[in-house]
């Protein structure tokens, strides 16, 4: 039995969760700061992914990064081949989950905004030191949750993945993907054993999620307490 | 996953019954004068082209299509979607569907052909044959599902047959049905792609550089059936015949197809 699928779905999830975290967080970070109506606008723009059908979002990002385009044209002459590889996939999943990530850090990090951050100030902390040592600390149960959302929604991501890397055994086809050929084909004991798997793993990886962030929350608030 | 699968199968079919009834096709029942036609998507500006001249005659239902890849529409079929009639890219598709006694008996016909060809994107001169399909700067082939999509299933076994196949699979990439190989090679995203040669003729963004050879694969023809839990079966029969008529037929030809009997 082949088990690419599984580890291209453990490789892309993990990658995008990590990537999506740290990304997620800064914008995060960077926009409680800030204030007006230009800056709404962008929100919008940063919660699109989840609005908009996965579809829609692969075929926006097969448009933006595909050889007609401008961009895709440019990468391509570079020599970075893109759409239908596995870069791609990661791509497509982290697309796809950034707006979990962003809206469940910043309200995560909006809740610790307030006098403790004032009292920082006034006594002289750098907004970068402000941010690690006091907003990531307090907000870390709310970023973890985010990394738990946004690591079961990569995991599951279908239609973006589809259309930007295309289903290519060991090399881009996650286990949604072969979930639903293995369907389409009427191989339904496939498809069963498959979709067995992906049950397994998101147990298994959002309890192992939980427990270490628990573990991890609870080192920030003894850090917090020492301070 | 199952469950996530079924909830974007029945927002894609919700989407294009959206669609259809702001395009002021369906009423807001399944009303006893309509039919609904599951077909091949490769045949869609066709059929769009059939359902004007159809509904044109008196005493005909209006008609609603389901388009997708053959294979999901069967699935969809046994799992009891209320269909009125099958329009399949392919035998195997019907075949499993006459297996399991889902056919009204009697009212399968052949409705159509098609050719596969090789397109590239146009301006493309990589590729002249299917053989130049193994020079080194060809990197990605564009292909149907071979186990799911018909126009997939044809051409693995035309490349079999040409002793091709183990050697070009590396550098295949599987579409969900024959329009995403036709978009993606319109894209420029794939060196070449494999398609009908009807779907090659509605895109200007790409040109056949090869047919492939007719000998390699079998015929491809498209079966029609009334499908025997059908909602409406006397408006499901009339559509079936109607695709048998000259006028039809005239209209499959004048997008490429070719007729059943030649």
């Amino acid at each position: 039995m082949d088990l690419s699928p599984v580890r291209l779905s453990l490789e892309t999830s993990v990658v995008a969760t990590a990537v999506v975290a740290v990304a997620g967080t800064l914008a995060a970070g960077w926009r409680i700061r800030r204030r007006g109506v230009a800056l709404e606008l962008l929100d919008g723009v940063f919660l699109l992914p989840l609005v908009l059908p996965p579809t829609v979002v692969g075929f926006l990002l097969l448009l933006v990064l595909g050889r007609t385009s401008p961009l895709g044209n440019l990468l391509y002459e570079l020599g970075a081949r893109l759409v239908f590889s596995w870069p791609a996939t990661v791509i497509a999943a982290s697309v796809t989950t950034f707006p979990l990530m962003y809206m469940t850090s910043r309200a995560a990090l909006e809740q610790v905004e307030g006098p403790l951050v004032e009292a920082a100030r006034t006594l002289g902390a750098s907004e970068k030191r402000i941010f690690r040592e006091i907003l990531l600390p307090l907000a870390w149960p709310g970023l973890a949750a985010g990394m738990v959302l946004t690591f079961a929604r990569a995991l599951g991501d279908f239609g973006a993945t589809l259309i930007l890397a295309g289903d290519i055994p060991g090399r881009t086809q996650t286990l949604p993907l072969a979930i639903f050929f293995a369907v389409e084909s009427g191989d339904t004991a496939e498809a069963v054993r498959w979709s067995l798997v992906t049950v397994g793993i998101s147990l298994v990886a959002l309890g192992a999620l939980n427990l270490w962030t628990r573990h991890r929350k609870g080192l920030a608030m003894r850090v917090v307490q020492q301070d | 996953m199952n469950h996530m699968l079924r909830k974007s199968a029945v927002r894609f079919l919700l989407a294009t019954g959206v669609l259809l009834a702001s395009a002021g096709v369906v009423g807001t029942q399944q009303a006893p004068g309509q039919i609904t036609v599951a077909a091949a998507i490769s045949m869609k500006d066709a059929l769009e082209s059939i359902e004007q001249a159809f509904e044109g005659r008196a005493g005909t239902p209006k008609v609603v299509f389901t388009l997708g890849g053959s294979g999901i529409l069967e699935k969809q079929i046994e799992e009891g979607a209320p269909v009125d009639v099958f329009i399949s890219a392919a035998p195997a598709q019907m075949n499993t569907l006459e297996e399991k006694g889902l056919l009204l008996a009697g009212t399968r016909r052949d409705v159509a052909r098609n050719r596969l060809v090789l397109v590239v994107p146009v301006g493309s001169r990589l590729v002249k044959s299917v053989e130049d399909l193994k020079k080194p700067q060809v990197r990605t082939i564009a292909i149907g599902e071979t186990r799911s999509v018909p126009a997939g299933q044809y051409a693995a076994e035309a490349l079999h047959n040409l002793g091709l196949f183990d050697q070009l699979a590396p550098k295949f990439v599987y579409a969900q049905n024959v329009r995403a190989v036709l978009a993606y090679v319109a894209g420029k995203d794939a060196d070449a792609g494999f398609v009908y040669e009807t779907d090659a003729k509605i895109s200007d963004q790409v040109t056949i550089a090869a047919p492939v050879p007719d000998s390699s694969y079998a015929a491809v023809v498209y079966p029609a059936a009334v499908i025997r839990s059908a909602p409406n079966t006397a408006g499901a029969r009339k559509f079936v015949e109607f695709l048998g008529t000259p006028e039809a037929q005239a209209i499959l030809e004048k997008f490429g197809f070719r007729s059943p009997l030649k």
